[in-house]
């Protein structure tokens, strides 16, 4: 479904919305964040593939447990976003948030508490609002959001992330890494968008292709 | 005058050219797609200006102005950036360019690239 020029340009999207993200994180943590290479990955989730067949073709993005920060949006162009780390990552994170040593004390809630709750909350509400809004800034169209819920999950299982309203549904997974100081965060965006959603954005991408359409 | 853009999205390397040739029709463009690449057409094609990327697979745009800049102190460079972080801002204009403009490029940004170079 998707061309390579319109995956680029997609990729080239998610990283400019990323780059506000990451200037946004920086001046929470008060700290320079250096930003690596990222990766898309798309994947179209058929009316025939049954919950086991999609779980089973899609790449383990991370081992053990993970949390995972999500958010709703609506209307027209609707969907859902999940910021996921590993556990382990995702309490670098917080420590790096709230400025602390490492070692600090594991509790209820898979090794997080209150606190970290909070702070993953905070960094997920940052991250995937640049993203939504980075699509309705594109596609002209003010998005209504939900609240953010921060979850512990075993594995990241994304036919749990699926509408079932919808028959077909695309999933972009944009697999992205950077460093705080020395430590090193490895993360992955993923958004799940309805058929609809998907043929608004890349009738939006193909507008501008066809603006700019000239010989390299 | 020549103009070398270096980018690793095709997305942004056609943009850039395409406001830049609404903006500056008389400018001969160059392409490349990663520093590497940018690094070797600077040396075969002597550009006048630069316009780069700094996050790129490879070689990136810090690393490739650094080692121009080390052969040419006075190259006339521009970097575009999806990174608008303060401290990457201040560290890429301590290696001194002409501007740095956040993405996504716009025609606003051509005319003032348009302007800086034939002032």
């Amino acid at each position: 479904m998707f061309t390579n020029e319109q995956k680029d340009a997609l990729q080239e999207y998610m990283n400019i919305f990323n780059g506000q993200a990451a200037s946004l994180l920086s001046e929470l943590l008060n700290k320079k964040i250096e930003l690596h290479i990222t990766e898309l990955k798309l994947f179209k989730i058929g009316e025939k593939e049954s919950a086991q067949q999609v779980d089973n073709g899609f790449p383990a993005l991370f081992s053990g447990n993970i949390v995972s920060s999500s958010i709703s949006f609506g209307d027209k162009f609707s969907g859902k976003a999940q910021l996921i780390f590993p556990v382990e990552t995702s309490k670098e994170l917080v420590r790096l948030c709230l400025n602390e040593e490492s070692g600090n004390e594991a509790l209820a809630h898979g090794g997080l508490t209150d606190t970290d709750y909070d702070a993953l909350k905070e960094v997920g509400n940052i991250i995937l609002n640049s993203i939504i809004g980075g699509f309705g800034n594109l596609l002209s169209m003010p998005l209504q959001f939900e609240l953010p819920e921060v979850n512990v999950l075993t594995s990241f299982n994304p036919t749990a992330a699926l509408s079932n309203q919808e028959d077909e549904q695309f999933i972009l997974v944009f697999l992205n890494t950077f460093s705080v100081q020395d430590t090193l965060i490895e993360g992955a965006i993923v958004v799940v968008l309805s058929i609809n959603s998907i043929t608004m954005l890349l009738n939006k991408i193909d507008e501008v292709l066809i603006e700019i359409d000239i010989e390299e | 005058m020549k103009i070398l853009i270096v980018d690793d999205s095709m997305l942004c390397r056609k943009m850039v050219k395409a406001y830049m040739k609404e903006a500056l029709p008389s400018a001969q463009y160059i392409t490349a797609a990663n520093g590497i690449e940018g690094l070797q057409l600077y040396e075969s094609e002597a550009p006048d200006f630069l316009i780069l990327d700094l996050l790129m697979p490879g070689m990136n745009g810090l690393e490739m102005l650094s080692n121009i800049k080390a052969q040419n102190p006075a190259v006339k460079a521009m970097v575009l950036t999806a990174d608008v972080q303060k401290s990457t801002r201040e560290e890429v204009e301590q290696i001194g360019v002409l501007k740095i403009f956040s993405k996504p490029f716009t025609r606003e940004h051509a005319a003032e690239i348009a302007d800086l170079i034939t002032d």
